[in-house]
């Protein structure tokens, strides 16, 4: 009977303690130095074989133009405010559809009837292509701002709102039984046992919509926008203007993955209960 | 009268997909007296945890009735707590705070339950893993949480759910020789299931045997070996007689189920339905 200590596949070789210091420092960076090394090789490549041209640069620009026009940008300004319309609709759109998302969840795990009646609702709206909505709403709501955000709440909504469903509906029933059988009342088992156990179910939700959300902004913006990052993606391919095209990409990925990070980390916090990764129980 | 007392439970389950009933319980009658410690004892699957959540309210008998003090249970009261079998405690919950619960649910402040929390933490030997979350301890501290958890509320009937059946052997000896001692402190009545014919022995004033389902009371056996029992009692010709006794009872019950089982499992490889 002993409190779990180091799990078995958290220990190492003990060999490893006598190896020289840089071999010990590279094994501990393994992972990252091999993920950058890779990434750097590309970017060599891919400048070669511009400079060389195996490739045109109208088509795949290359890294030192690309690096150029993300210069030019940020010295020009514009970008700014082009980063700041689409966070903004990412922002909004997303915060709704937590907010609202989770709510419709919530109630439709708890309450059976409820279910029956949204239920099809939501599978019905995940499954349709949020693409085909996108004219209908700019029709509704114009080129501005809030037919964007209207988009991102829709594509992020559903990740969320059945998720949350999902985590309400697997509570494991001993713990209800335990509940019930401590004489617990029916909010008191919404709040200490379906609630807990369906916080890791809201947060995979949460991190599944927001990468719907940044698609979604791209989406609304590439079909009609005066303003964003989709819009100044969609203005340098029509002019040709493959090194800002790449610039607005490679934003995009950087904030996703950002995005994602933040996520994952928001997901650990909250994982205090459970025993962590590689951890054997 | 008896503290306990249920008369002709009968539990009947409808299956919709093969259309028939199921007779889990069949005219059960268990009397426990104050006090006392009784093991419900069977081959698995002869109704005896549906008869323990009976007697907690969280399951309506189709049939007879069970009283506690002479009142009739319908629905899970402070005056019954039920061990849960494999612990069931709450992951997200530290070890104070999962036996508060029962505290908590019966309206006392947090503050409060956890305070009265602490005696019962001494008392199944947890000083110092109070904050520590379930995953952290291993089966036996669990099940020592969960029996603190029950008896945090102060139950005047303990219902034990087969606690140790998934404990290795050695960890499961020493938990029932605690039990023991705990028990004696807190004068309880335990109403305790099991499928194992040495702990139902070594721990019970009575052993009642269940047959295989539907369930009914073979035997009613009073154990007449002095308290308090050290586990070296195991090894005594009393308790080896009374461990006999019972797997006599037993046996013939055991090999029927087994038989059942594989003839169901023949039909349904063959391809007929179970009716």
């Amino acid at each position: 009977m002993s409190v779990s200590g180091t799990a078995e596949s958290m220990l190492v070789d003990v060999r490893l303690a006598e190896a020289p210091l840089w071999q010990r420092w590279y094994l501990r960076n393994e992972r990252l130095l091999l993920g950058l090394a890779g990434f750097v090789s590309v970017l060599i490549v891919w400048d070669l074989a511009v400079r060389l041209g195996y490739l045109r640069v109208t088509f795949v620009s290359s890294p030192s133009r690309i690096f150029d026009a993300a210069r030019l940008e940020v010295s020009q300004g514009r970008i700014w405010g082009d980063i700041g319309v689409s966070l903004l609709e990412f922002g909004l759109g997303y915060a709704a559809a937590a907010v609202l998302g989770i709510s419709i969840g919530f109630v439709a795990g708890w309450f059976r009837r409820a279910n029956y009646i949204i239920d099809p609702w939501l599978a019905a709206l995940y499954a349709t292509p949020d693409v085909a909505l996108v004219p209908l709403i700019i029709l509704w709501l114009g080129i501005g701002l809030w037919s964007k955000v209207f988009v991102v709440f829709l594509t992020s909504l559903f990740a969320v709102a059945i998720n949350t469903l999902v985590g309400v509906q697997s509570t494991e029933a001993r713990f209800l039984e335990v509940a019930h059988s401590f004489g617990a009342s029916r909010a008191r088992v919404f709040r200490t046992v379906v609630l807990p156990s369906t916080v890791p179910f809201i947060l995979t939700g949460l991190r599944l919509a927001s990468g719907r959300a940044l698609v979604g902004v791209v989406l609304a913006e590439l079909i009609a926008a005066n303003q964003g990052i989709g819009f100044m993606i969609s203005v340098s391919g029509s002019t040709l203007n493959t090194a800002r095209l790449m610039v607005g990409v490679i934003l995009l990925g950087a904030f996703g993955v950002l995005l994602g990070e933040v996520m994952r980390r928001v997901e650990r916090r909250f994982d205090a209960w459970r025993p962590q990764m590689g951890d054997g129980r | 009268m008896a503290k306990l007392q249920a008369t002709d439970v009968r539990m009947e389950y409808y299956q919709p997909r093969t259309g028939s009933r199921l007779l889990a319980i069949d005219n059960l009658s268990i009397g426990v007296e104050e006090g006392e410690f009784v093991s419900v004892l069977g081959p698995s699957g002869c109704g005896k945890s549906t008869f323990l959540k009976i007697v907690d309210g969280l399951i309506a008998p189709t049939g007879g009735q069970v009283m506690l003090d002479g009142r009739a249970i319908s629905r899970p009261g402070p005056d019954r707590a039920m061990v849960f079998q494999d612990a069931a405690l709450f992951p997200w919950y530290t070890v104070v705070h999962n036996i508060a619960y029962g505290l908590e649910c019966q309206g006392l402040r947090s503050a409060e339950a956890r305070t009265r929390a602490k005696p019962l933490i001494e008392l199944v030997g947890l000083r110092g893993f109070e904050h520590h979350y379930p995953y952290e301890l291993s089966g036996g501290m669990q099940q020592r949480v969960n029996l603190a958890r029950a008896l945090a509320v102060d139950p005047e009937l303990l219902l034990m759910d087969e606690p140790f059946a998934a404990l290795d052997a050695q960890t499961r000896e020493l938990m029932q020789s605690e039990l023991l001692a705990i028990w004696q402190q807190a004068h309880k009545t335990v109403l305790f299931i099991t499928h194992q014919i040495d702990e139902a022995v070594f721990l019970s004033d009575r052993v009642i045997v269940m047959s295989a389902r539907p369930g009914r009371v073979l035997a009613d056996i009073v154990v007449q070996i002095p308290r308090p029992r050290a586990l070296a009692v195991k090894r005594s010709p009393a308790f080896l007689d009374y461990v006999d006794q019972v797997w006599n009872l037993i046996e013939s019950e055991v090999k029927r189920t087994m038989a059942a089982d594989q003839l169901t499992t023949a039909a349904r490889v063959s391809g007929q339905v179970d009716r």
